[in-house]
Formats: C-alpha cells, sequence, structure tokens
C-alpha cells in the first residue's frame, strides 16, 4: 500500500513552508498518528519528495537533518535492539511535529484574523509642516480677552445711543401726535407755527411737521399752505 | 486630576507608543506606578461603549480606536490592508506571537526550518520587532502593535486559545530540550 502512495502522492516545488510542513503532510495523508513508529513508516515518501523537488538551497540543510532524523528513527524501529548511545542525537521528532500541528493549527485563526478582522486605528502624525509665519502670541491669558471684548463693547457705544436718540424721537413724534389732536379738539382751526412757535430746537420743529404729516396721512386733519413758506393751516376734518 | 488621565493625556498627544520606563521617567514615578494606571485605563478604555482603547504590547502602550468602529473610520481615514501572509510568514508570526518574544534559534526548533530571510521580512514590514535580550545575549523577537492592530487586538492575550500555547509545558520542553540540531 506504502508502494503504492509513494508513486500516487505528487507535491508541486515549494508547496511546503519547511521539512515539518512536509512530514505532516504524508503522515496525515496516510491517516496515522503522529508516533516514532509512523514517522519511520513514511521516511520513504520523504525521500522520495527530497528526490523529486527541488528544495531551495537555504533550507536543504534543514530538510536533510530531518531526513537524517527520519532514517535514524526507522533504524531504531527496524533494529530495536540496538544500543541507545546516540539517544541525545534523536532529539524527540514526534513531540516536535505534534508541536507543530497545534501551531499550524492556531495559525489558520490569526491568518483569519489578519484578513477579516477589523482594524485598530491610530492618530496620524502630523504631516504637513506647520506654518512658521503665524506663530502663537506670548503670554495670552483668558484675561486678555476679556479686555479685547470690553474695548469691542466700548467701541459700539456710540451705535447704541444713537438708537436710543431714534427711539427718544419716535417716541416724541407720538406724544406730538396726540398733542395736536387734543389742540384740535379744543379748536377747530390752527396753524403750524401755533404747534412750531415755541420750539426748543430744529428736532421739535421737524417732529411737529413729522406728527402733521402722519395725521394728513391718517385723514384726521387737513393741512393747507396757500403758497411756499407761508403758514399751514390745520383743520379737524 | 486623576493619575491615569495623564498618562491617557500623554498618549493623546504623542499619537505614538510609549514604553512604560519613558512614562515612569516622565512623570517621574516608578515604572510598577506607571502599570497600574495603564492597568486601570485599559479597564476603564477598552470596552465596547468607548472609542478608544488601548493597545499594550512590548512594554509600551498607545490610544487605538475602537475595533466596533472599523467601518465608520474607513470613511475617514486611510485603511491599509496590507500584502497576503505567505504560509512561512504567518507560521513564524503566530510562533512569535503565543511565545515571544523568541531567540531565532527558538523560532526555528518550532518551525523545523532556517527563518532568517522571513524575519528579516517581516521586520521590514514592520510586524515584529526586535530587540537586545540581556540574559540569552541574542536578538528576541516580539510581534509588533502594528501586527496587532491588524488583528483587531489589543494585547496577545486575546488570541484564541493564548493561555494554552503560551503556557505549554510540551513547548518549554522542547525549547529547553538538549537537541539543538534542528
Amino acid at each position: 500500500m506504502r508502494q503504492q502512495d509513494t508513486t500516487r502522492l505528487e507535491f508541486q516545488t515549494g508547496e511546503f513552508s519547511g521539512p515539518l510542513h512536509l512530514l505532516l503532510t504524508l503522515i496525515e495523508s496516510e491517516e496515522l498518528p503522529i508516533t516514532d513508529v509512523s514517522l519511520s513508516q513514511v521516511t520513504e515518501q520523504y525521500l522520495a519528495y527530497l528526490d523529486e523537488a527541488e528544495v531551495p538551497l537555504e533550507e536543504l540543510a534543514d530538510f536533510l537533518t530531518i531526513a537524517a532524523r527520519l532514517l535514524y528513527l526507522k533504524s531504531r524501529v527496524l533494529l530495536p535492539e540496538q544500543p541507545v548511545e546516540a539517544d541525545e542525537m534523536e532529539g524527540d521528532l514526534a513531540l516536535q511535529l505534534r508541536l507543530y500541528k497545534h501551531f499550524i493549527r492556531v495559525a489558520e485563526h490569526v491568518g483569519a484574523l489578519y484578513r477579516e478582522s477589523p482594524q485598530l486605528h491610530i492618530r496620524p502624525k502630523e504631516t504637513l509642516p506647520v506654518p512658521e509665519m503665524i506663530p502663537f502670541p506670548e503670554h495670552v491669558t483668558s484675561e486678555h480677552l476679556v479686555e479685547v471684548f470690553r474695548a469691542l463693547l466700548k467701541s459700539l457705544r456710540p451705535f447704541f445711543a444713537l438708537r436710543e436718540e431714534t427711539m427718544a424721537r419716535i417716541k416724541s413724534v407720538a406724544e406730538r401726535i396726540v398733542d395736536v389732536r387734543d389742540l384740535l379738539k379744543k379748536r377747530a382751526k390752527l396753524l403750524f407755527s401755533d404747534l412750531a412757535g415755541d420750539a426748543q430746537s430744529k428736532a421739535e420743529v421737524v417732529v411737529s411737521f413729522l406728527a402733521l404729516l402722519e395725521l394728513a396721512k391718517q385723514k384726521l386733519v387737513r393741512a393747507r399752505q396757500l403758497s411756499t413758506f407761508r403758514d399751514i393751516t390745520i383743520e379737524r376734518v | 486630576m486623576s493619575f491615569p488621565s495623564k498618562i491617557e493625556g500623554i498618549l493623546f498627544a504623542t499619537a505614538k507608543p510609549l514604553s512604560y520606563r519613558k512614562l515612569a521617567e516622565t512623570l517621574e514615578v516608578s515604572e510598577e506606578v506607571v502599570k497600574e494606571a495603564v492597568e486601570a485605563l485599559k479597564a476603564a478604555r477598552n470596552r465596547e461603549d468607548s472609542g478608544i482603547h488601548l493597545l499594550d504590547q512590548n512594554g509600551g502602550v498607545q490610544l487605538v480606536t475602537n475595533p466596533l468602529h472599523n467601518d465608520l473610520l474607513g470613511q475617514f481615514v486611510k485603511v491599509d490592508l496590507g500584502r497576503e501572509l505567505t504560509r512561512p510568514s504567518l507560521e513564524t508570526l503566530t510562533i512569535i506571537a503565543y511565545r515571544g518574544p523568541l531567540t531565532k534559534p527558538e523560532i526555528e526548533l518550532i518551525r523545523g526550518v532556517n527563518c532568517s530571510l522571513i524575519l528579516r521580512n517581516l521586520l521590514m514590514r514592520d510586524l515584529i520587532i526586535e530587540k537586545m535580550d540581556k540574559e540569552k545575549l541574542q536578538p528576541v523577537y516580539a510581534v509588533s502593535h502594528t501586527f496587532l492592530r491588524h488583528l483587531g487586538l489589543t494585547s496577545v492575550r486575546d488570541l484564541p486559545e493564548y493561555e494554552s500555547f503560551s503556557e505549554n509545558d510540551d513547548i518549554a520542553r522542547l525549547l529547553a530540550g538538549p537537541t539543538g540540531d534542528v
């Protein structure tokens, strides 16, 4: 049966990752347990492979070492009576092969992890050079930021003041409208000079005029000016 | 301010693996104190509901993302798929991952074949690291942070069946045995 196997087993060059891999494949193809006896039984196939395959030169010595150990084992099995002087030279090939078998079994798990497992990423190092032209200002603290913000608020103050003034004016237009209506309740007719005559400022005259325009627009009064720069007559509608 | 949070801050700012020794020097405490703090950080961070995890390997730690966020992060960062591992590379990496740090002769004893070329290749790909062992007086090899990140693991202890391999008596016997002849 072994003779047949010797011819049937055809391996390609470089198929094995080492002599132990070859040996394990031979043992397993014969479905033998890993013992000294079964190792001696595959010695011929092992040697046959070495004859035919082109073992890489850097590994040839390793393949030959195993071959020598196999031949020695075989001789021990065939001649069990021989003195065991060279025992320490033998090593424990069966143990070594069993351990190797364990390792290549877990190597399959490791290979699967390598191919399929999600990876762990790391924070990449900055590859772009940090521009040197923008140095971060020295001695900047949060207090500086507060100062800058205060200064900014201060520069905005005139703008807020302007808005308050506008508010005041709008308010006074509304008030003036009420004034004019009150006056017209008492008198059916009055002159613009009655409204603006005691004005303290141009603004007040403008406010009175705006009030008049608003009332006219709402058709609450009728305003008439006979000619340019003449006084305006205001009548209740 | 808690002590572990200082370490977390340093790891975030430096964005690279830092050794316990370096952290101990910087913070002016013993390495033991650093290790304790790292354990506390790991307990707080290496959970499903934390976006940041701690990777701990070769006496150094660094901040990494939660593996659950891999797909999402792929939209923001470039995912380096790397090249396929050849069978010899995978065998060698597995042995180093489960039993490292190991010397080259120890790796070769388990694999039964010369590993010089493969080790050099794995070093170039940053999948393993090489450091001098002061007792063995020769270089030893361990898997790198890059390799573990590729596996999505924050520690070799999370490898399948890690305990049974890292503490396997037969392997210890093989490595300690008189047989130097591979």
